[in-house]
């Protein structure tokens, strides 16, 4: 019994291997058969491969198999004509950066990085690409935004916003514009054909009005990961319009006395005063919504150190090298996302119809705010601040002393104007913790 | 949006009462040394001791020369 066991094993294990040396045996003859036909090979047909694997023919007839990034098949127009019309779009925003001085910062990287990922069988962004291997090292998880956050902080001032506390209100009010927006893109979906969005979707694509391209990003990639570059352009290219979008609409809002309001001048805050309120802000975070932590913890740790004014290699460090590389990784890694497939839908024209929608209506809640303000007795404000209550700092703190100074010289709003600014980032990153804590 | 709006703006009272609480605690217990008094005399002793000491560093170099 034994024996007629033991060659029964014997039997399974010689079949098996046979069995498995049959399998690398099918490949060899593969390969030697390969081999064959390059021997074969021609000069003429050398040639001809070659000729074929270059990026005009790549344009022209794309290779019929190849997959987009979510491995389905990509339709011929985003392979062809669409890479095309993405490599001109990237040069508009060369154009924007380098002639205009839009956000060059980030519009460089971002546009860049788009014009690589648009390069027919290289595949940059793919997967193995340098491109899509930046963008798993530091935007899939969500890495970048943070320590970018952690740069803002180190660089912002809360003095303003310490001196005149009640200024945060008007920073609070221009959130409206995110859930003004969700609201309006939830009812689109719902109510007309015009636009598909999911709830996650519609979130992320609002929070543009909080007018903050790290925490915009930050929610992209969470909740709608693939409306990223549409969003982060999206957001960054509105940022850098503040000083066209939001003057015509804080003219419209406001009377020409109002507009000529003078503020009392700022008291002097103490070093403790600073100190304390990170960890203060912190605290209130940690209480009242955790979900927000994350970004708010970053911004305030990089503040702490700034204002600890014991690390100044560590601040130095996050407002200069640490902030500047991150934001080339985080550009490139925002252009990988820029690919014929993701950007040329339908989508990506609702979403930017819908950001400048978030943005104004932000721009708007934040000078009602003040005239709000100003109905109740103390210290008049002047509702030309209240349009700094959207983040884009320092660009909208600057928007409402330009504007402020049209109509009086020697009215000097940008302290004042710092208040809602620094207070409209608070303001965002709280705006995205309670749509993280709702949809996520 | 209720929702949303609601907790943004609860959070940003709460933070604007935090801050007044805040910076009256912190002037009342914590009150910075006036700064204009206290700045001038430090200054005024620094820059005498600097004073005596770069002219005595200058008289000992031609001293030395001399």
């Amino acid at each position: 019994m034994k024996h007629i066991v033991l060659k029964f094993l014997a039997l399974m294990m010689f079949l098996s291997a046979s069995l498995y040396a049959n399998a690398p045996a099918g490949d060899e003859t593969y390969s030697v058969h390969k081999e064959e036909t390059y021997k074969a090979q021609s000069m003429m047909e050398m040639v001809n491969g070659f000729i074929s694997s270059t990026g005009i023919v790549a344009f022209i007839s794309p290779d019929p198999d190849e997959l987009d990034q979510h491995g389905q098949k990509m339709s011929d127009f985003h392979k062809g004509l669409g890479r095309i019309i993405m490599i001109l779009i990237t040069f508009g925003l060369f154009y924007l950066a380098i002639a205009k001085g839009f956000e060059p910062l980030l519009l460089l990287p971002i546009g860049f990085g788009g014009l690589l990922a648009n390069i027919p069988v290289a595949d940059i962004a793919g997967p193995h690409g340098f491109l899509g291997v930046i963008y798993s090292m530091g935007l899939s998880n969500e890495m970048f935004p943070i320590i970018i956050f952690m740069g803002v902080g180190a660089m912002t001032d809360f003095g303003p916003l310490l001196s005149n506390p009640k200024t945060a209100l008007l920073g609070g009010a221009a959130q409206f514009g995110i859930f003004g927006t969700l609201v309006g893109a939830v009812a689109l979906t719902q109510y007309t054909g015009l636009v598909d969005f999911t709830i996650q979707q519609a979130s992320a694509i609002s929070i543009i009005g909080g007018a903050d391209g790290p925490t915009s990003i930050f929610i992209a990639t969470a909740l709608a990961p693939e409306l990223l570059g549409a969003i982060a352009v999206a957001s960054y290219s509105y940022m850098a319009m503040v000083p066209i979008i939001q003057p015509p609409i804080m003219k419209a809002l406001t009377t020409d006395a109002e507009r000529k309001i003078k503020m009392t001048t700022l008291r002097h805050v103490s070093r403790l005063e600073k100190l304390v309120f990170p960890i203060m802000v912190l605290t209130l975070a940690i209480l009242v919504l955790p979900e927000s932590t994350p970004l708010i913890g970053a911004f305030m740790f990089g503040n702490f150190l700034k204002e600890s004014g014991v690390v100044d290699r560590l601040s130095d460090t996050l407002q200069n090298a640490l902030i500047n590389i991150v934001t080339i990784l985080l550009g490139l890694g925002v252009g990988s996302k820029l690919a014929a497939d993701q950007f040329l839908v339908g989508d990506t024209l609702a979403i930017l119809a819908l950001g400048i929608i978030a943005f104004s209506a932000g721009t708007a809640a934040g000078v009602l705010m003040a005239k709000i303000m100003n109905m109740f007795p103390g210290h008049k404000v002047n509702p030309l601040i209240g349009s700094a209550g959207v983040s884009a700092v320092p660009m909208a703190a600057r928007v409402s002393n330009k504007v402020g100074m049209e109509y009086d010289r020697s009215n000097m709003l940008l302290m004042h104007a710092m208040g809602p600014n620094v207070a409209g980032v608070i303001g965002s990153a709280v705006a995205a913790g309670v749509l993280l804590s709702i949809f996520k | 949006m209720a929702l949303g709006m609601g907790t943004v703006l609860t959070f940003l009272i709460l933070m604007i009462f935090a801050m007044n609480l805040m910076s009256k605690v912190i002037h009342r217990f914590f009150p910075e040394p006036t700064a204009a008094s206290v700045d001038s005399t430090q200054n005024a002793g620094n820059n005498n001791a600097k004073v005596a000491a770069i002219s005595a560093a200058v008289q000992f170099h031609k001293n030395k020369k001399a």
